[in-house]
């Protein structure tokens, strides 16, 4: 059994223990939440009663200071403008009235106004029968009657109504925030028990299990290095005891023969004895043994989820943020301000990367993390703290450097790890980790910024990308430095350049699915839904609607694009989708129209994004052969970076010139062609040689 | 002694001598018995400053006050205190006056009871009066209060009672003439003048009646010193015929006026009181001190009035107006 099978085995069971586990958790935290919301509900109703009662007192206390002042409460001026003053600004109250001692209405507030007589009436028929005191249940309100006093006597009657859909629209509310909070939990969990097992569990045992295969073969010169003391690694130290102890008695071994030697006394059947057991075994350096271990494509999916989970956090109230702080000046238009920093930190990404291969190649893969990781965490806890644009764009900057390493560094890492036959699904690990964090964050973001606060906000972002560093030191198997495989970036990176066809396929491929993702769903969608009055919680919701798309359709895809040869395809597909979402969002304006819209976007991403890293040695094995594959994924990322970064300032432009339906408008047909074109592109690629794809059996 | 040293001391010196003597400050009032002399008073000695105080009353007589021009340039006091418009021109005269009685250009004057003294002629702006001229504002402004009555009520005829024999009212007459046509209000003017152009007293319960004649929906009373002594009068007429009246000061309303936007006359004074002691203690030019109003005025609904009226305020007003119920 080769450790890749034997890998493919482990993770289905990794999936199954990680899912139980998942579904007890989530089945616990739904228990709970019912219980909460229940409680939340019946504690909500008495909260509004007394709310609209200390509002009554509130407003009643005008009305005793005119009786006082012996103002016959008939003559009282400007009331019903009174009374609409102090129903403004209670969302969940819909009018005030003010009724005589004989039950006749005197004043009231514009919503009242416009209803039938007869509606007092029935007021004051249903509190003839009302429910509790003062409390009387009329069609969708809830009327609360509060008798006005002066000098010991009643001089009339106070009425609020308050919306009883206000009550179940927030508990709709809270509710959507809890489901939202429970899938999250269990994505995290699903995601930190894989990694968990697989670090402690599969790990350990598949590496006994290679030091075993290799045993049983008579190679005894790889050790393990172990870190961690329990079950499954006891077992492997055992292991690898025994194989220590086979080397030093075979160093011992040899020693001895080499003294015997040289003293004439080592017989000729001794001799062939020796030479048959180095035929058969062969045997380490005790002192400096080979590494067993083999850097993985999985080492590093935790850490990676939680960092990304923290830089994350800010997606949906990032332009929101921003524009906060914004101050009108002579040069710049607010748009254009707002969209700035997203440029920024496209760029200070893009000018760190090399710094993450070469960390990569020179320190191992613990170092460059981390190197990318602390300016990370220092850049967002002081974006929380920024009380000036400037501040606030030197902060963006740090952080994105170090999210350049990182991201650099893991991209390399699963680069080199992953198996070229199974090249969609290893870009999956990240682009799944990637995703998955971006769901997370997004929705949990929005309900953070909502309930702490932008500054608590990326503080907790700052402590995520602190306890992923804890991670990558105390769990995640350092790579090692290695050779690295080309010493002149800069000269390849140009003499990729110098390649039409593939600086054409990046054009048409890779740039334009960046540029929607940053121009339109990073910038464009907070800002129009803010505009459309959903809150951040709300934002982050629809927003996460369309990372859920991409996180779902992920896996798929990597495992149709592999199985099927279906990469071109599915890449056609995703252009095509993403420029219909972008046009669908132009017009909607309901949640669901929107939901829609920014679903179609994201299963656009996926479809275009994980054939698309997979598709890249295939199409151009050449330049892969003359420059590197490191080199080429480079330069990609480089380029498609470039439509990160031309993504927010080209929709800030669009936005300022004609609007956000035209923008949009022109965003979305723009990826249409371009998509089109990269048809045209493909077809053309596919017809001198007009090899299908290898299929698997 | 290095000469910034010796210059410190002589000022210091300068200073202690200043502080020895008290300051001389000359009163010349309109009336007496007006609460702005005593808030200018308290203000000075609160604010540690010892003052000896010459008073002259002019009894509302202006030809009185030749004589005291003469008195003040002979006896050269540290500043002076107008108490009214009338005062406060015969004092210093208007601005660009030509073949004038001798006035006081050379000592500080403060005044505290002038509604307008851009209209009065007695300086071009508010900020700075350009000469030896300060002082303090007791009404606030016609935009504020024109406001002010109608946050009341909505206003179709405003009826003024003023008098034009004095300057400034007939400024006063022609500002409130653009703003109630600006407002699309009807304005309703009466004065008491009698055939030789002069107000008379006796004219007065005739006024009122003529302008309850057009029937307005609201009598705008502006600071007129003539009206002055006859307020209790005014107010009475005013409520025997049904009309409800807004004062623009606080002697009106303790007369028995319905409403009005009003200062405490003892704030005013401490304001002029603040001018005054900016001239003295801090060797302030007067020409450099901005002349203005109290930063809040009172909106007052006097109760009995408005229950004789049967007109009571608007919910609002009872939120931040003041209520007086006797």
């Amino acid at each position: 059994m080769s450790p890749a099978s034997d890998g493919g085995l482990s993770r289905g069971r990794i999936w199954q223990v990680s899912l139980l586990s998942t579904l007890l958790i989530v089945a616990t935290l739904v228990a709970a939440s019912v219980q909460a919301s229940r409680l939340f509900e019946e504690s909500l109703r008495p909260d509004l009663r007394a709310k609209a009662e200390t509002l009554a007192e509130t407003v009643a206390l005008q009305f005793h200071r005119a009786a006082d002042l012996g103002i016959p409460v008939t003559r009282l001026g400007a009331a019903d403008a009174y009374l609409d003053d102090a129903a403004a600004g209670h969302e969940e109250l819909r009018y005030i009235g003010f009724a005589s001692p004989e039950g006749r209405l005197l004043y009231a507030s514009r919503e009242l106004k416009t209803r039938p007589e007869s509606f007092f009436d029935r007021v004051k028929q249903a509190h003839g029968q009302e429910e509790s005191r003062g409390l009387a249940r009329l069609e969708g309100a809830l009327d609360l009657a509060h008798p006005v006093e002066s000098r010991g006597r009643v001089i009339g009657q106070l009425h609020l109504g308050i919306d009883a859909g206000y009550v179940e629209q927030r508990l709709q509310e809270i509710h959507t925030d809890i489901l939202i909070t429970l899938f999250v939990t269990a994505l995290v969990t699903i995601e930190v028990l894989m990694a968990l097992m697989g670090l402690l569990v599969v790990r350990p045992l598949r590496l006994l299990h290679r030091l075993l295969a290799l045993g049983s073969a008579g190679d005894f010169t790889r050790q393990a290095r172990l870190r961690l003391h329990d079950e499954a690694t006891r077992a492997l130290a055992a292991a690898a005891r025994l194989v220590r102890v086979l080397n030093a008695r075979h160093a011992a071994l040899t020693e001895r023969a080499a003294r015997a030697r040289r003293g004439g006394r080592l017989t000729e059947a001794v001799e062939q004895a020796l030479a048959a057991l180095g035929a058969r075994f062969r045997f380490g350096d005790p002192k400096a043994p080979a590494a067993l271990e083999e850097p993985e494509t999985g080492d590093l999916r935790l850490p990676l989820f939680i960092y990304l989970f923290g830089s994350e956090l800010s997606r949906s109230f990032w332009p929101l943020y921003v524009k906060r702080l914004y101050q009108p000046g002579p040069f710049f238009s607010e748009s254009f301000m707002v969209a700035l920093p997203m440029s920024l930190w496209v760029t200070a990404m893009v000018l760190c990367t090399p710094l993450g291969g070469r960390l990569l190649n020179t320190r191992g893969s613990r170092v460059a993390l981390l190197a990318g990781m602390v300016p990370s965490a220092f850049g967002l806890a002081l974006t929380g703290q920024s009380s000036s644009l400037t501040e606030l764009f030197l902060w963006r900057i740090v952080t994105a450097g170090g999210y350049g390493i990182v991201t650099a560094t893991a991209l390399l890492h699963v680069a080199r790890t992953s198996k070229q036959r199974h090249g969609a699904r290893s870009m999956g690990v990240f682009v799944g980790a990637s995703t998955a964090a971006s769901v997370c964050g997004t929705a949990i973001g929005g309900i953070l910024a909502d309930r702490i606060g932008y500054g608590a906000t990326f503080g907790v972002a700052a402590g995520l990308v602190c306890l992923s560093m804890v991670l990558v030191g105390l769990l995640t198997p350092d790579s090692g430095p290695r050779e690295a495989a080309e010493h002149r970036p800069v000269a390849a990176y140009l003499g990729i350049l110098k390649r039409g066809r593939v600086l054409l396929f990046i054009l048409l491929a890779a740039m334009p699915v960046r540029l929607v993702l940053t121009g339109f769903l990073f910038f464009l969608t907070p800002l129009r839904l803010h505009e459309l009055g959903f809150s951040e919680a709300a934002i982050g919701r629809l927003m996460m609607g369309s990372f859920i798309a991409t996180v779902l359709a992920t896996p798929v895809v990597s495992l149709l694009a592999d199985r099927y040869g279906w990469h071109r395809g599915m890449m056609l597909a995703g252009g095509g989708s993403s420029g219909l979402g972008v046009l669908l969002f132009a017009s909607a304006e309901g949640s669901w129209p929107l939901l829609a819209s920014v679903l179609l976007v994201g299963l656009g991403q996926a479809l275009a994004t994980t054939p698309l890293l997979a598709s890249v040695p295939p199409l151009f094995a050449e330049e892969c052969v003359g420059f590197g594959l490191d080199a080429l994924l480079s330069v990609f990322r480089i380029i498609e970076r470039v439509g990160s970064l031309a993504g927010p300032l080209l929709a800030a432009a669009l936005l300022g010139a004609s609007g956000f339906v035209r923008c949009a408008h022109a965003i979305g047909a723009g990826m249409l062609v371009l998509t089109a074109g990269l048809a045209a592109y493909l077809f053309v690629r596919s017809l001198p040689s007009s090899t299908p794809s290898p299929k698997a059996p | 002694m290095s000469r910034p040293a010796l210059l410190a001391a002589l000022v210091l010196l300068a200073a202690a001598s200043a502080s020895a003597a008290p300051y001389r400050v000359f009163m010349v009032l309109h009336r007496a018995g007006a609460e702005t002399d005593q808030g200018f008073k308290d203000y000075l000695h609160s604010a540690g400053l010892e003052v000896e105080f010459t008073v002259r009353n002019i009894e509302g007589d202006a030809s009185r006050l030749p004589a005291i021009v003469q008195e003040i340039r002979a006896r050269r006091p540290d500043l002076v205190y107008a108490q009214s418009t009338l005062v406060t021109q015969g004092l210093v005269g208007e601005l660009g006056e030509t073949d004038a009685p001798p006035r006081i250009t050379d000592i500080p004057v403060v005044f505290a009871m002038v509604s307008d003294p851009v209209s009065a002629g007695l300086v071009e702006r508010l900020e700075s009066s350009g000469r030896n001229l300060t002082g303090a504002i007791h009404v606030a402004s016609l935009p504020v209060q024109l406001k002010a009555m109608q946050s009341f009520m909505p206003l179709k005829r405003l009826g003024v009672a003023y008098n034009p024999a004095e300057l400034s009212q007939r400024t006063m007459f022609d500002r409130l003439s653009q703003l109630t046509a600006q407002a699309g209000i009807e304005l309703v003017a009466v004065d008491p003048l009698g055939p030789d152009g002069k107000p008379d007293p006796a004219r007065l319960p005739t006024m009122m009646q003529r302008l309850a004649a057009r029937r307005p929906d609201l009598v705008y009373l502006p600071p007129v010193n003539f009206f002055a002594p006859h307020s209790q009068l005014l107010m009475s007429e005013a409520l025997r015929l049904g009309l409800p009246t807004f004062c623009a000061i606080e002697v009106q309303l303790e007369a028995g006026g319905m409403m009005g936007l009003v200062a405490p006359f003892y704030n005013v004074g401490g304001l002029a009181g603040f001018k005054a002691a900016q001239i003295l203690r801090d060797r302030q030019p007067p020409s450099e001190i901005p002349i203005e109003a109290l930063s809040r005025f009172s909106f007052e609904v006097n109760m009995p009035a408005a229950h004789a009226l049967g007109l009571y305020p608007p919910m609002h007003i009872l939120r931040y107006a003041r209520m007086r119920e006797r």
